[in-house]
């Protein structure tokens, strides 16, 4: 059996670990890797990740050396992934394999879209997990639900709707009622507190069919 | 029809490692079925090749708002 998810983890974990002791660059993963913890078993194909910068001073050229030299693969060559960071603020990158692909999010304090705004805020609330036996940080229950009502995509309701239904009763709501307005995602939220239990259900009457 | 609150009472009650051994068997095969499909398809192109495009494909079809 080759488990190259769980490798591949593995890799950019001890990375980022290790970046975070020497460098104080701060990480999270974020999206479906936490769906199995977090609310309906389903399958995934890369691994996303956000990670700040701006409280280190590790610059994203420093970061992609970094990624170089520790095996990782470029999808085109790290010149073209470098200029492509400082456009789009994602990092892209295969493990070592050049099977499982990375999406590293960086973190833009002076970006206020409710994409980025995001990022910054789940950062202070990020939680210890073990996840394919790695132990590492990861998003909030609360925020993985914000942040899944934001993109908005049948996928991210039925991951959001799944997470409100497994822990309804362990979640901060008022945390995420303040946050939901900050985001301009109140209408997503509400739907969600509605008793509501099917994400088709869910996907219509938020775009109104 | 689908029981969705079915399943996530079913997940609340399977233990994690399970979901996780599930989880690396089907990514596995997955991949590996995807990428011999693909070759069969154009011998030509390399598995990075694949692999990216199969990535490109997948957010393309994401259909999310940004």
């Amino acid at each position: 059996m080759e488990l190259s998810y769980k490798i591949a983890l593995k890799q950019i974990i001890d990375l980022l670990d290790q970046l975070e002791k020497e460098k104080r660059l701060k990480y999270y993963l974020v999206g479906g890797i936490l769906v199995n913890i977090y609310s309906d078993f389903r399958i995934t194909r890369d691994i996303d990740l956000v990670i700040d910068f701006q409280a280190s001073n590790f610059r994203i050229e420093d970061y992609v050396i970094v990624l170089k030299q520790n095996d990782f693969f470029p999808f085109q060559d790290w010149n073209t992934t470098n200029y492509l960071a400082r456009e789009t603020k994602i990092i892209q990158f295969l493990d070592k394999t050049e099977t499982v692909k990375y999406d590293n999010h960086i973190i833009d304090k002076f970006d206020k879209s409710k994409y980025k705004k995001l990022g910054s805020i789940a950062l202070k609330r990020r939680v210890k997990e073990t996840l394919f036996g790695v132990e590492c940080w990861v998003t909030s229950k609360e925020d993985f639900i914000l942040s899944k009502l934001i993109y908005g995509g049948w996928q991210d309701y039925s991951d959001a709707l799944g997470c409100w239904m497994r822990f309804e009763h362990a979640l901060d709501v008022q945390y995420m009622s303040i946050n939901s307005k900050e985001l301009g995602i109140q209408k997503e939220f509400n739907l969600l507190k509605s008793g509501i239990d099917d994400p088709d259900d869910y996907f219509k009457q938020i775009n109104g069919y | 029809m689908r029981n969705f609150k079915g399943r996530i009472e079913l997940m609340k009650k399977t233990p994690l490692e399970n979901l996780e051994k599930l989880f690396l068997e089907i990514y596995d095969y997955g991949i590996k079925d995807y990428v011999r499909i693909e070759k069969k398809r154009d011998p030509k192109k390399s598995r990075k090749e694949i692999i990216i495009d199969m990535y490109e494909f997948h957010d393309k079809i994401r259909g999310r708002k940004k």
